[in-house]
């Protein structure tokens, strides 16, 4: 009888000793950020160095199925008295059900597209300099809500992302109305450094605004727009990624849907190429062009037109280190609304501008 | 036929009987070479399909997986983060060495055809996007074997010579 209590105590205390192992939260945390220099001639030069976003990343595994990610970033901003405002980027929990098949709840990056899924404030992980346009201005680059995932599904490790949350012009804190924003994505990886996607966007906002989810920069960034009347959001975006030992290529496409009581249907679009070739070990060579148009009729983005065109050289100083240097021309036309002015009647548009840049990046991450 | 192209056949034939014993013995050579090639192949150093000589140089440690064994295929996409999960529904934990081990090379270059370098950012990315749980770098074998030992669903790949008592965390590959 003794002999049998102490196998059981025994195996009461391998159980709870695995137990415990099982359930040891770890956590992992990282940092990006980045450093710029950029001469500028528009209509007079300008040389200047900046300073960059930086981010802060923790990932901690709470138990076999539960997870934590949180990012917070402190970036550059005009109007902010130090110069500088912190935001919390994302912050998600991720429950595994089954195999590769998840749920999160959280802000979380929206997965609308290869960019914005994988780089998003990661400058470490950008082929160029900068976002391209469709960030600042049509994608929705943040989504707090409920998410259901799966990856890594078959012979063609298909994957995809469904989620309802609160839409562009909400906060993290309140969204008005009832309608949440909907997303639908889907992609497959047939070959090692190839991703193939493509996502549906919608959202009902029952007045016009730019809210915490919208783009960092551009037209997303309006406080207070015009118009306050409700829109009817609708964004297809596709993507093809290939990153190679020797080649590169990403091709962002975007198309973007607006209905307003007001103006009607506005469709604008965007898309965003990039090819790389590998000229050493470290170092890749790439050019890349980048388009966004808006219609005239637009009263969420706003009208506009932008082109760019660039090429440049990204060297691996270490492993987590990398330079990048570019040249960059820039062409665009804003519409008077788009950059903020008043006006009464005439052409809604500006003048066309040009610009030729040259810019210096120092990407770097732990 | 035209005479044009009957001639031109048969000269293809005539040149082709003309190179059977030289291309025989180019064929031979060319075989015994990647023989040799094979037989000499320094341990660890796969690269690219020497993947496939995996099973003779390294093993595969891995603690309460459900799996008693793995393909090759399969392997590599658990190291690369593709699978959350194991059938014992253990969380996937990957042990990789960082660029302080020995192997780290031979493991980056069999794995992910990079360096090691090209490994560790590789898997900095994939965590950056919230798609996988972050792997353990290790500095050296003897951390890699410990560390699965003690780590219900861990998985690490090490050198045969150095995990003589490693004993039922061995895993087969196909």
């Amino acid at each position: 009888m003794r002999a049998f209590s102490r196998i059981v105590l025994a195996f009461i205390g391998v159980c709870v000793s695995a137990r415990v192992e099982a359930q040891r939260p770890t956590m992992q945390v990282n940092a990006f950020g980045h450093l710029e220099h950029a001469t500028v001639r528009r209509d007079s030069t300008d040389g200047y160095f900046s300073i960059g976003e930086h981010s802060l990343f923790t990932v901690a595994t709470i138990s076999d199925r539960v997870s934590f990610l949180g990012e917070a970033v402190i970036r550059p901003v005009k109007d902010s008295p130090t110069g500088f405002a912190a935001g919390l980027e994302r912050a998600l929990v991720r429950m595994t059900l089954r195999g590769n098949h998840a749920l999160i709840a959280g802000k979380v990056h929206t997965p609308v597209n290869y960019w914005n899924d994988v780089y998003h404030h990661g400058r470490l992980f950008f082929p160029v300099i900068d976002r391209p346009f469709a960030f600042s201005h049509l994608v929705p680059l943040h989504t707090l809500g409920l998410q259901l995932q799966g990856q890594n599904l078959g012979r063609l490790r298909f994957g995809y992302d469904a989620m309802v949350g609160n839409g562009i012009s909400s906060t993290d804190t309140y969204q008005g109305g009832v309608s949440p924003a909907a997303m639908v994505a889907v992609h497959v990886k047939p070959v090692d450094g190839m991703r193939v996607g493509m996502s549906l966007f919608h959202d009902y906002m029952s007045a016009n605004g730019y809210g915490a989810h919208s783009g960092h920069g551009g037209g997303h960034q309006h406080a207070e727009p015009a118009y306050k009347g409700p829109v009817d959001f609708s964004l297809a975006s596709a993507s093809i990624a290939w990153f190679g030992r020797r080649t590169e290529f990403l091709h962002e496409l975007s198309i973007n849907r607006n209905r307003t009581d007001s103006l009607g249907v506005a469709m604008n679009s965007s898309a965003f190429v990039y090819m790389g070739a590998r000229v050493r070990e470290g170092m890749v060579a790439y050019v890349f062009g980048d388009h966004l148009r808006s219609a005239a009729n637009d009263l969420h983005v706003l009208p506009m037109q932008k082109w760019k065109v660039g090429g440049g050289l990204r060297y691996d100083l270490a492993t987590t280190v990398h330079v990048k240097g570019q040249v960059e021309y820039l062409r665009e036309r804003l519409s008077h609304a788009a950059a903020g002015h008043t006006m009464a009647g005439g052409d809604p548009f500006m003048p066309w501008t040009r610009a030729l840049g040259l810019r210096l990046q120092l990407a770097y991450g732990l | 036929m035209s005479p044009f192209t009957r001639f031109r056949g048969r000269a293809w034939r005539r040149g082709l009987q003309r190179l059977r014993a030289p291309l025989a013995v180019l064929c031979l050579l060319s075989t015994t070479g990647v023989r040799s090639a094979q037989a000499v192949t320094p341990p660890y150093s796969g690269d690219g399909d020497g993947w496939r000589t995996q099973p003779t140089d390294l093993v595969v440690l891995a603690n309460n997986t459900g799996l008693a064994e793995l393909d090759s295929a399969g392997l590599r996409s658990v190291f690369r983060g593709e699978r959350s999960q194991w059938p014992s529904e253990r969380r996937v934990t990957v042990v990789l060495p960082s660029s302080r081990a020995e192997f780290a090379g031979t493991i980056a270059r069999m794995l992910f055809k990079s360096s090691p370098g090209g490994m560790q950012r590789f898997w900095l990315a994939l965590v950056f996007q919230g798609r996988a749980a972050p792997p353990i770098f290790v500095d050296s074998v003897e951390e890699m074997v410990s560390y699965v030992r003690r780590t219900p669903g861990a998985i690490a790949l090490v050198p045969r010579d150095s995990v003589s008592a490693a004993g039922p965390l061995l895993v087969r590959v196909r």
